[in-house]
């Protein structure tokens, strides 16, 4: 079948946006969180060159089976902090996704309200048979995130 | 599609979008060439209407009050009762637009019989109604079904039926009145007659095709379950309303000001026109039985700015997409600034086919590119109620154009016509200067653009 859908994810978080953008991009803080349930970043394989152009790589792997790895490697091709980021993508080691088949990455993120940011995510094109797992992959990945600001939030005030 | 609400209040909308063709696009997006001809129609026939029934110059602002209080009360509305919306059958949009293309379909076949001021007047309102109960649930449509990279492709194909839509309802009334003569006791020409009879046929025709070939995208049970758990109706979406404006962010509030220069000088062109050509090239008042050859000019020079607007709209999308839409939006309006003032100072009938080129161009601009900005800016659970908040930015200075310019008509521009449409150029020039103000979002690129990048993301 041909890759032609894009998946859209969006939700809001009650967080300032240099906050939340902070959370995807900085590599000590993306790979508290990023990941489904079941998976987690393996923190020594991130680097980001968080500019324009700039290279990023990581590598997700399976909690209970280490050998299953899932590679991404990519190219911004556009960041602008706070606002949004763009990332082309090679992906490897998952099945449903070809390697050769570069996706694209688009974060974006909105000021709501007085404080809040509304996280915008659209991803793809991929193929229709796996384009629902990755939506419920991103759906799961975003609770975390709400998740991390919250614990992140409650470490940096003192009590 | 799914949607999970966890601990947190807020909810995840997730949305799978598969890319649309061309083709698709065009056929979603048809249905806008049926309402703009209505719309296209109210621009252009109901004031030469009221001329002939005997309406002074300086009461059209006042007699056209119908489209500004109507969209200010209607579009948000409309807009927040559609974001609540969902049927197996007819969608979350089509119940509206298809209710209001019946109304457009059946007071475009009402109105040229009209013998009174005030009967025209009342149909202007219940027409106007109906319009905008079509157009904004028509945005969010698009919103809706096309990912970012396509939305710009979405929004000017509806700037291109915009073009076409007004187009064919102008030149319609340029080639009827060649082909058709004689007038209702009324005093309305049968050619006007004519061209109502094809906009109420074109109106509903032409979205029922939309509908039928255009799926809307389902939500899922969890976001169904939502949807029906907000309680209440119209109060609720009142409320809605307000609490959309005051969590607006605040680069859709700056182009609210874009909006007040821009909207004030359209509905100052189109109310206008009209008299400043047959002032300027025939050299006569509405009260001339040559003002109708004046009408009918108006007419072709109305319908050939709006085929520069849908030859314009598809390159603008390319332009946009490399320039940015801010800076598109600065270039368009600033080439119908230049060509309104250059328009209203001609003589020569045939010579204003070239300055109102400068008009087609913003016009296809004004009618898509805020838009590529503003759905980049708003949640996709709210397009429903924020279309209806960006089509009161327009409605709002139409009605203080209806509340004012009739006083600077007559004390400021000294009841010249021309000067009106001179009036209309400076204030399209300040709503450009009002642009530079915002900062737009990043370019979103089209995914076609993406896919044939070389790869090397290593």
């Amino acid at each position: 079948m041909t890759a032609n859908v894009m998946v859209v994810v969006e939700r809001q978080y009650d967080y300032p946006r240099p906050e939340v953008f902070r959370a995807w991009t900085a590599p000590e803080e993306m790979a508290q969180w990023r990941g489904s349930p079941g998976w987690h970043v393996e923190t020594e394989t991130v680097t980001s060159d968080l500019k324009l152009g700039g290279r990023h790589h990581h590598v997700k792997v399976r909690d209970n089976d280490p050998t299953t790895r899932v590679t991404t490697d990519a190219v911004f091709t556009e960041y602008f902090e706070p606002d949004v980021f763009v990332a082309r993508q090679r992906i490897t080691g998952d099945p449903g996704i070809d390697p050769d088949a570069p996706l694209e990455l688009r974060v974006e993120f909105t000021k709501t309200g007085r404080n809040g940011t509304l996280v915008r995510i659209v991803q793809g094109p991929y193929d229709p048979t796996v384009a629902g797992y990755h939506s419920k992959g991103w759906e799961l990945e975003l609770d975390r995130l709400e998740t991390y600001l919250a614990g992140h939030r409650n470490r940096e005030v003192p009590r | 599609m799914t949607t999970t609400q966890p601990a947190a209040v807020h909810l995840t909308i997730v949305r799978q979008k598969p890319l649309m063709t061309m083709r698709q696009i065009l056929l979603m997006n048809f249905g806008f060439f049926g309402i703009q001809y209505s719309f296209g129609m109210q621009q252009t026939a109901v004031n030469p209407i009221y001329n002939f029934l005997g309406a002074s110059p300086e009461d059209l602002p006042l007699l056209n009050l119908a489209g500004p209080v109507t969209g200010l009360l209607i579009q948000p509305i409309i807009g927040a009762l559609s974001d609540r919306t969902w049927s197996p059958r007819w969608g979350r949009r089509k119940p509206y637009f298809l209710i209001g293309a019946i109304g457009c379909s059946i007071c475009l076949f009402l109105f040229p019989f009209v013998a009174a001021i005030w009967t025209a007047v009342l149909l202007l309102w219940i027409l106007d109604a109906s319009n905008n109960t079509a157009m904004e649930p028509y945005r969010a449509f698009i919103a809706d079904k096309l990912p970012p990279s396509q939305l710009a492709k979405g929004f000017l194909a509806q700037s291109f039926f915009t073009g076409f839509g007004i187009t064919l309802a102008n030149i319609s009334l340029f080639v009827f009145q060649n082909l058709i003569s004689g007038a209702t006791s009324a005093g309305i020409p049968y050619w006007v007659v004519g061209s109502f009879m094809l906009g109420a046929v074109c109106s509903i025709g032409t979205v029922l095709v939309s509908i039928l070939t255009t799926p809307e995208i389902p939500p899922s049970e969890e976001e169904l379950a939502a949807l029906r758990a907000r309680k209440g109706g119209f109060a609720s979406a009142l409320r809605e309303i307000w609490d959309a404006i005051v969590e607006m962010p605040g680069e859709l509030r700056k182009l609210a000001l874009v909006y007040l220069f821009q909207w004030y000088a359209m509905v100052c062109y189109w109310q206008y026109v009209s008299l400043s050509i047959a002032e300027s090239v025939y050299g006569v008042s509405a009260d001339d039985p040559k003002y109708a050859d004046a009408v009918s000019w108006t007419g072709l020079v109305n319908g050939w700015y709006n085929i520069v607007t849908f030859c314009v709209a598809f390159p603008l999308v390319t332009l946009a997409r490399r320039r940015g839409a801010k800076w598109v939006h600065i270039f368009c309006l600033l080439c119908a600034a230049v060509g309104l003032v250059v328009f209203a100072n001609l003589t020569n009938q045939y010579l204003l086919f070239i300055p109102i080129i400068g008009l087609g161009i913003a016009w296809a601009s004004i009618m898509g590119v805020p838009y590529i900005m503003a759905v980049r800016m708003i949640p996709s659970t709210r397009y429903g109620v924020y279309m209806g908040i960006i089509n009161m930015m327009i409605v709002i200075p139409m009605l203080i154009q209806t509340l004012t310019f009739g006083w600077i008509y007559e004390n400021v521009l000294g009841g010249d016509p021309t000067n009106a449409i001179m009036f209309a150029g400076i204030m399209l020039a300040v709503a450009a200067l009002a642009m530079t103000w915002i900062k737009e979002p990043p370019i979103v690129r089209d995914v076609d653009d993406v896919m044939q990048m070389p790869a090397g993301a290593h």
